[in-house]
């Protein structure tokens, strides 16, 4: 039982950011808990070790590197937290959104575009050879995500006849998009994934190249820019839900707490995926979204077209 | 209790430890590895995340010169330790988390430190400098057409020159170790850069002060060089897999080789040996991410001596081939419960191999990109004690 | 009144950043002073009501940016993040130049006797953009999107060094390729 969206008074959103870094935290958290298994100690030791991590960054001085570009090094370090708060403004929490915008799908579309700025200014800023290819590589890696992400985006205002994403969620009151546009929904989240240079796609922040363009950041810059990663990523789990989840959708329980509930679960997934699988090189991913990726998600659209104008 | 000193007993639960390693001294860093484990701490990338430096042996005087600057790029609060024995580490790096958590030591450590860096030359010797990355890259020696111009922050220009498509393109001088994640200790590779490709390198080795006391040579018998063999086997295959990006993989390599060390019952050993070499195989990934990245022709000769030769000469070379061959080889060895070493490796020269390996190294560097420069690298399983070995010779 | 001292301000930004990109001594900084001003007009245009129009454009520049910065640096050689730069030249002239637009433009915004609003704008500014390029405008985009496209590969065949058959050989048999860096899909 899905209620028209309501815009909420701005006061509550004070409230938004808490929610993203707390789900950013519990993300943390998992991760954590998996690494700490994987090396063979208890679970929960490591579920602990974000709070560890956000201690010791806190207390770690921020080192300034030769001829660095201080000012553009710190613009990208802090602007990631800022980007992945803005995202989530447009996602409805149940019946509530911040900002119920009537281009709510390309307004998260510009806000994943602000990374490429972002994670390229991290790279450049830090003026060495490893942080600078690290930012190249994200770049390289996002001209060939960042248009089948376009695609995977519109396929669902397409079904909804509406950029707004209140109509979204309402045109999947009794199918979730997930079923019929599958495709869509597997480039999104490959998408979110590595706008979040995260998993497979973290080639920017490889281990051959020393942490890339985490390289030389420390202190205050590691821990905005971990904490951002982890935001942007969750924002984008979050955005799965209205988008592809039938946002609130769901029987007994209120319709946000379905929200966050769906919401933690593709997090989880997420940060599951992270060391599962061998890393994605960009250099060989760009033929492959070119050629196989791009051309599967027009096709998604064309059929979801198809099918909205027949009904 | 303070906040300061609350926020320090936290930070200290999980400290983040720069390896430095030293040719001859692998196992003291498998040693220390091990324990990070147990204790939960991380090896850190790069020096900006490191609290600690550990210097696994006693390295010669470059080496030396290499971790002291490492050790100025640290951010602090941070401290060093020098691993050497296996006796009474898990002490020593109590003693240095007490280091660490001990604010007035810390504060007057950040003091000392930052004096100096004011009184500054503007544009000192890059190498002296308290920044640039971790790999001590020396922009020294570059030629830019010898105008006077301005050297920020004592950084000469790039200089130009042709790249593959033919167009201009700067040229960067970078030198890759001899510190770094994954990489083969005291190993320095001088790169010319363009962008993140490889125009042409140099490889030189920077030497221990001396090597570990052995176990006494009599004591090695059979099983214990067939057990050694098995723990290289797998460090190699985790580091490699650890490049390839698959972290629960090169995990998994990594309990085994300590499994190896601890002297685990060798068919349970074997038989996981075994699984993951079939995970590897299996892996559509891993295959297309490592497809096409060969040793070529140096490959040849390290790789059917150990015992990676397959049907077809060219997949032998196949760094992924190689990483499979390793991880059978070492079932293998795993699986004859004597730990005999096999026919095959009995053969090799591992000295000869490693030198060779090593000349090999710039023309297989050349044209290829960072990424694949390190798998190639990883794909070598350069043996740089054994490479220590011939220099002592060569030296003396 | 709120959203006038917001629209001016932004509009004080966008000038002060766009002037920003000839004041930097360095190209990184001069590219992304430009995608702050791009950012600025984004916004002013959603004050407007062009909610569309406003985020497109924030969108389109954050990209172009990013990728124009790099090919800034590649152009320019000698590492310019070390290397402080002047961002003019021709001074003289462009400052003629620029002022000049500038008046002619202001000129001409302050002096024409713009028309009075007939009709209303539509509810939905989104959709009748779209009805108006899917309809009326359909075939200036119909003409316009191929030759662009043409254009991008036409540049692209010219540029390019390498064709096929030095790709794939004489007889365009070799399988795979021969080229610097191998492909995801090895053709």
């Amino acid at each position: 039982m899905t209620e028209p969206i309501v815009q909420v008074s701005p006061a509550w959103a004070v409230l938004a950011p808490l929610a993203l870094l707390l789900f950013a935290l519990a993300g943390a958290g998992l991760n954590g808990a998996l690494v700490a298994r994987s090396v063979g100690r208890p679970f929960r030791s490591g579920a602990s070790a974000p709070l560890a991590q956000v201690a010791r960054l806190l207390r770690q001085r921020r080192q300034v590197t030769v001829a660095a570009d201080v000012l553009l090094w710190r613009i990208g370090a802090g602007g990631l937290v800022v980007v992945a708060i803005l995202k989530i403004l447009v996602i409805p929490l149940g019946p509530w959104t911040l900002a119920d915008l009537d281009v709510g799908v390309v307004w998260f579309n510009t806000m994943d575009v602000m990374i490429w700025a972002l994670f390229w200014l991290i790279g450049w800023g830090a003026n060495s050879a490893h942080a600078l290819v690290g930012g190249y590589r994200f770049l390289s890696l996002a001209v060939s995500y960042e248009l089948p992400l376009m695609f995977a985006l519109i396929t669902p205002a397409v079904a909804a006849r509406s950029l707004r994403v209140g109509d979204v969620v309402a045109a999947q009151q009794n199918l979730w998009f997930v079923i019929w546009m599958p495709v869509a929904f597997v480039i999104f989240c490959g998408s979110v994934i590595a706008f979040s240079s995260w998993g497979p796609y973290a080639t920017a922040v490889g281990r051959d190249i020393a942490g890339g363009f985490l390289t030389d950041v420390s202190g205050v810059d590691r821990l905005l820019i971990l904490t951002g990663r982890y935001a942007v990523l969750t924002a984008g789990a979050a955005f799965a839900v209205p988008l592809f989840l039938g946002g609130g959708g769901g029987p007994l329980l209120p319709d946000w707490l379905w929200t966050l509930g769906k919401t933690a679960l593709v997090l989880a997934t997420f940060v599951a995926i992270r060391h599962r699988v061998p890393t994605i090189r960009p250099d060989r991913f760009a033929e492959v979204a070119w050629i196989i990726v791009l051309p599967a998600a027009l096709l998604q659209v064309l059929v979801v077209a198809i099918i909205v104008v027949g009904s | 209790m303070g906040v300061t000193s609350m926020l320090a007993r936290w930070a200290s639960k999980s400290v983040h430890v720069l390896i430095v390693g030293v040719p001859g001294w692998d196992e003291s860093r498998m040693l220390l590895e091990a324990e990070l484990d147990r204790r939960g701490w991380r090896v850190a990338l790069s020096p900006a995340d490191a609290d600690l430096l550990a210097v696994c042996g006693l390295p010669g005087e470059v080496l030396g010169a290499a971790s002291d600057l490492l050790w100025n790029q640290l951010p602090g609060p941070r401290t060093r330790v020098s691993v050497t024995t296996p006796v009474a580490l898990s002490a020593l790096l109590d003693a240095a988390v007490a280091h660490l958590v001990d604010d007035s030591w810390q504060r007057e450590d950040a003091r000392a430190r930052s004096r100096p860096v004011a009184a500054e030359d503007p544009r000192p010797n890059t190498g002296e400098h308290e920044s640039m990355s971790h790999e001590d890259m020396d922009h020294g020696d570059m030629d830019h057409g010898g105008m006077d111009m301005p050297t920020p922050g004592g950084i000469p220009l790039a200089g130009g020159g042709d790249d593959r498509d033919g167009l201009e393109m700067d040229v960067l001088n970078v030198s890759l170790g001899p510190v770094l994640p994954h990489w083969p200790a005291g190993l320095v590779v001088d790169c010319v850069l363009q962008g993140d490709v490889i125009v042409s390198a140099g490889a030189r080795l920077l030497e221990a002060a001396s090597a570990p006391k052995e176990v006494s040579e009599k004591a090695v018998t059979d099983v214990t060089r067939g057990r050694r063999r098995i723990i290289r086997l797998c460090d190699d295959a985790s580091n490699l897999l650890a490049l390839a990006g698959w972290q629960t993989a090169a995990q998994n390599a990594r309990r085994l080789r300590d499994d190896a060390r601890r002297g685990a019952d060798s068919t349970d050993h074997a038989a996981a040996l075994d699984r993951l070499r079939r995970r590897a195989e299996r892996s559509v990934l891993l295959r297309w991410s490592l497809k096409g990245i060969s040793l070529g022709e140096i490959g040849l000769g390290a790789g059917t001596n150990t015992g990676t030769a397959t049907p077809d000469d060219q997949a032998a070379v196949d760094i992924r081939h190689r990483l499979i061959g390793w991880l059978r080889e070492a079932a293998v060895l795993a699986g004859t419960s004597s730990g005999r070493q096999s026919p095959a490796a009995g053969d090799s020269d591992p000295v000869r191999e490693a030198q060779d390996a090593l000349e090999a190294l710039p023309e297989l560097l050349r044209g290829t990109d960072l990424g694949t420069a390190r798998l190639l690298i990883a794909g070598l399983g350069l043996d740089t004690a054994a490479l220590a070995q011939t220099h002592e010779r060569t030296h003396d | 009144m709120l959203i006038d001292i917001l629209f001016w301000a932004l509009a004080v930004v966008a000038v002060a950043s766009g002037a920003t990109v000839f004041a930097v001594d360095s190209m990184a900084r001069a590219t992304y002073a430009l995608a702050i001003s791009f950012i600025a007009v984004g916004i002013m245009l959603v004050i407007v009501g062009l909610e569309y129009i406003g985020i497109i454009t924030i969108l389109m520049m954050v990209m172009e940016m990013a990728i124009m910065v790099v090919y800034m640096v590649m152009y320019m050689g000698m590492n310019p993040a070390l290397m402080p730069m002047d961002m003019t030249h021709n001074k003289r002239g462009s400052a003629v130049l620029a002022v000049g637009t500038f008046v002619l433009l202001a000129a001409g915004a302050l002096l024409i006797p713009w028309p009075a609003r007939v009709g209303a704008p539509a509810a939905d500014l989104t959709a009748s953009l779209g009805h108006a390029i899917m309809g009326p405008k359909m075939l200036a985009m119909l003409t316009i999107s191929p030759v662009l496209f043409a254009t991008i590969i036409a540049g692209l065949v010219i540029a390019n060094p390498r064709g096929r058959y030095d790709r794939w050989g004489d007889d365009l048999k070799r399988r795979p390729p021969t080229d610097p860096m191998r492909g995801g899909l090895g053709r």
